[in-house]
C-alpha cells in the first residue's frame, strides 16, 4: 500500500514537471529566451575556459577594429572586448540575480504578513512600501551605493532594496486573494499557529508568481547595475561588466564607434531573454500578469 | 467619494511625513559630517564647532527636523556647500530643464505607444502589428542609456545631424533651438516609456474590445470609428492613466543616467555630480523634490482615477 501510493506520488510530480514543461513550451520565444539565458550563464561560469584572452590582459595596440586574434577588437587599453564581455556577464548575471533574491527575501514575507495580518501591520509596513517606490531606483541605489560604497555586495544591497516593494506588494495582493480560501482556513481549523499559516500554506501557494517576479526584477536589475555603472559607480575597474565597458566607451566615440556597440548588445540579449523567460513561467504557472512592470527601468 | 478621498490625501500625508524623515536623516548616514566638509580641510576643532553652531547641528534632532522641515515648507533649503547660492536656487535653475525634457519624452512616447497599442489591440494579425511587435520587444529589452549611446554615435558623431550632446534652451523663447538641443535625449528616455504603455494600452484595449457593451453598440449599428474611440478607449485609458502617471513620475525624478550622458543640465545630473562632490544640502532639497513631485503625482493619477471610474469612489 505505501509502496503504491509512494509510487503514484511519483507519478504525480513528474507529470506535474512535465505540464509545467509543456506548458513553458506552448510559447516559442521563450524557449529560445531560455536557450538564451543558459548559453550566458554557461558563458559567465565558464568565462576562462571561453575567453580567448584574460580579462585584463593587454596585447600591442589600443582601440582595434575586429581581427582574427581580436573578433572584436581591442579596448583604449589594449584589452580584448570579446574576452571582457564573457566576463562582464558574471558582474551582470551575480548583481541582477542577487538583488533580485534579496527584494524577494524582505519584500515577500513583508508582504505575506501585511496581506494575512492586515489591519496596522498592513497599513505601516505598505506606507514603508510607498516610500521606497517614491525615489526612483537609481536614485535610491545612488544614494546608497554613495552611504556605503561601491562593491559587488553593495551594489547588491541598493538595487535590492529597490526591488523590495514590487515584491511585497506581489504577494500582499496574492496573500489578500487566497486568505479566506478553504485550504487556508482548513490549516487555520486544524490548529495551526499564524506562522505556520503563513509561511507553509500561503507561501507555498504563492511560489508560482513569486518565480514569475524574480525573472522579471532581475531583468531590471541587470539595466539598474549597468547604468550605474555608466555612471562609474558599480562593479570598480578593473573588473569587467557591460556597463562599465560602455562607460569607458563613451570616451571613444570618435575613435572606435564599435566599442560601445558590442557591451550594449550583450545587455539587450541577456534582458531580452530574461523578459521570455518571464513569459514563459507565467504561461506555464497560470499567472495573467504578475506585477507588471510598470516603473521605468532607467 | 468623501471616504476615499480622506483615505487617500490620508495615505498620502503619511507617507509625505516619512519620506522627508527618511530624505532629512539620509544626510547622516552619508560618510563625512557635514560641519566638517563645510569648514575645510584645514580647520581646527573650534572652528568646526563654530560650523556647527551656525548650521544648527548643536542642537536636539527632533528641533533640527522640526527647522528643516520649516525651511522646506517656506523654500529654504539651506546653502550648497560648494558654491554661493542657495539650495533652492540652485534647484529652481535645473528643474525647469529637467521638466522640458520629461515632457517632451512622454509626448514622444505617447506619440509612438497610442497608435502602436491600439493598432495591436485591432488588428493583431496584421502586418504593421507583427512590426509594432518587434519594436516593443526591441524598445523593451534596449537599455535607455545604450540606446543614447547609439543615437550619438550613427546621429551626431557619423552624420553630424544633431548635437552629441544635449542643452537646455527655453521651449517658448527658441522652439526650433530647444528641439534641437534636446531631441536626442528625449527620445532615449522615449523609447522605453512608450513599449510600457504601448503593451498596457494593447492588454487593456483588447481585453475591453471583448465585452458584451462593445457588442451592444455594434449592435445599435454605430460606425466602428466611434465604437472604439467613444466606447472602447475611455475604458481602456483607465489603466493606461495610472502607468502614465508612473512614468512621468520617474521622468520628472531626474533620468540620471541620461542626463549625464548628454551632459543635460538637468536635476538628475545635478544629484549625480552633488552627491560626488558630498554636496549633501543640495542632494537633500534634490531628492526631497523628486520625492513629493512624485507622492503628489501619484495622489493625483489616483484621483484622477476615482473620478473617471465611479466604482472605485463609490467602492
Amino acid at each position: 500500500m505505501t509502496t503504491l501510493s509512494m509510487a503514484a506520488e511519483r507519478v504525480r510530480a513528474r507529470s506535474g514537471a512535465r505540464t509545467f514543461l509543456s506548458r513553458y513550451a506552448r510559447s516559442r520565444s521563450a524557449v529560445v529566451g531560455a536557450i538564451g539565458l543558459l548559453v550566458i550563464v554557461v558563458c559567465a561560469v565558464a568565462a576562462p575556459l571561453l575567453a580567448p584572452y584574460g580579462p585584463t590582459a593587454q596585447s600591442a595596440g589600443s582601440l582595434l577594429g575586429p581581427s582574427g586574434s581580436h573578433w572584436l577588437g581591442t579596448d583604449d587599453l589594449g584589452r580584448d572586448i570579446l574576452s571582457r564581455a564573457i566576463y562582464g556577464a558574471r558582474a551582470s548575471l551575480t548583481v541582477g540575480c542577487g538583488s533580485a533574491a534579496l527584494g524577494a527575501l524582505i519584500g515577500v514575507p513583508l508582504g505575506v504578513v501585511a496581506g494575512y495580518l492586515g489591519r496596522w501591520t498592513d497599513s505601516v509596513s505598505m506606507r514603508f512600501v510607498d516610500l521606497l517606490l517614491a525615489v526612483p531606483t537609481v536614485l535610491l541605489a545612488l544614494v546608497i551605493t554613495a552611504v556605503i560604497g561601491a562593491s559587488r555586495i553593495n551594489l547588491i544591497v541598493a538595487i535590492g532594496v529597490a526591488a523590495i516593494p514590487q515584491f511585497a506588494r506581489l504577494a500582499r495582493a496574492a496573500t489578500l486573494s487566497i486568505r479566506d480560501r478553504d485550504f487556508v482556513v482548513a490549516s487555520r481549523g486544524m490548529g495551526a499557529t499564524t506562522p505556520d499559516t503563513m509561511f507553509r500554506t500561503v507561501l507555498l501557494n504563492l511560489l508560482g508568481p513569486i518565480m514569475v517576479q524574480l525573472v522579471i526584477t532581475a531583468s531590471l536589475a541587470v539595466v539598474v547595475e549597468a547604468g550605474l555603472s555608466v555612471l562609474g559607480l558599480g562593479v570598480p575597474p578593473p573588473t569587467p561588466s557591460w556597463g562599465g565597458m560602455l562607460q569607458e566607451a563613451r570616451g571613444y566615440l570618435y575613435q572606435s564607434p564599435t566599442f560601445g556597440v558590442f557591451p550594449g548588445l550583450c545587455l539587450a540579449i541577456t534582458v531580452f531573454c530574461m523578459d521570455r523567460v518571464g513569459h514563459g513561467l507565467r504561461i506555464a504557472v497560470g499567472v495573467e500578469s504578475a506585477g507588471a512592470t510598470t516603473r521605468a527601468a532607467i | 467619494m468623501s471616504a476615499y478621498l480622506l483615505r487617500r490625501v490620508g495615505q498620502f500625508l503619511v507617507v509625505l511625513v516619512l519620506a522627508s524623515i527618511a530624505v532629512w536623516a539620509m544626510v547622516y548616514a552619508l560618510p563625512g559630517d557635514a560641519a566638517t566638509v563645510l569648514a575645510g580641510p584645514d580647520a581646527s576643532g573650534p572652528q568646526i564647532a563654530a560650523t556647527r553652531a551656525r548650521l544648527g547641528l548643536d542642537k536636539p534632532v527632533v528641533v533640527q527636523y522640526l527647522l528643516w522641515v520649516k525651511g522646506a515648507v517656506t523654500g529654504h533649503l539651506g546653502q550648497s556647500f560648494y558654491s554661493a547660492d542657495s539650495v533652492s536656487h540652485t534647484l529652481a535653475e535645473r528643474i525647469p530643464a529637467t521638466v522640458q525634457l520629461a515632457v517632451l519624452g512622454m509626448l514622444l512616447a505617447l506619440l509612438i505607444a497610442i497608435p502602436i497599442g491600439t493598432l495591436i489591440a485591432l488588428r493583431p494579425r496584421s502586418l504593421l502589428a507583427r512590426l509594432s511587435h518587434g519594436y516593443l520587444t526591441a524598445g523593451l529589452a534596449i537599455p535607455s542609456f545604450w540606446l543614447a549611446l547609439l543615437l550619438i554615435i550613427t546621429l551626431a558623431v557619423r552624420t553630424h545631424a544633431l548635437p552629441a550632446t544635449g542643452d537646455y534652451v527655453n521651449f517658448w523663447q527658441h522652439p526650433v533651438a530647444a528641439l534641437r538641443w534636446s531631441i536626442l535625449p528625449a527620445i532615449a528616455v522615449a523609447v522605453h516609456g512608450s513599449c510600457i504603455i504601448a503593451r498596457f494600452l494593447a492588454t487593456s484595449l483588447s481585453e475591453v474590445m471583448q465585452r458584451d457593451f462593445i457588442r451592444t453598440v455594434r449592435a445599435k449599428g454605430v460606425r466602428e470609428s466611434r465604437v472604439v474611440i467613444r466606447h472602447a478607449m475611455r475604458n481602456a485609458a483607465l489603466p493606461t492613466v495610472t502607468v502614465v502617471g508612473i512614468q512621468l513620475g520617474s521622468l520628472l525624478g531626474g533620468t540620471v543616467v541620461i542626463e549625464a550622458l548628454f551632459n543635460y543640465p538637468g536635476l538628475g545630473r545635478l544629484l549625480y555630480t552633488s552627491i560626488g562632490q558630498r554636496d549633501y544640502a543640495v542632494v537633500q532639497g534634490g531628492v526631497l523634490f523628486v520625492v513629493v513631485v512624485f507622492l503628489v503625482l501619484n495622489l493625483l493619477v489616483d484621483l484622477l482615477y476615482a473620478y473617471l471610474d465611479p466604482r472605485i469612489r463609490l467602492a
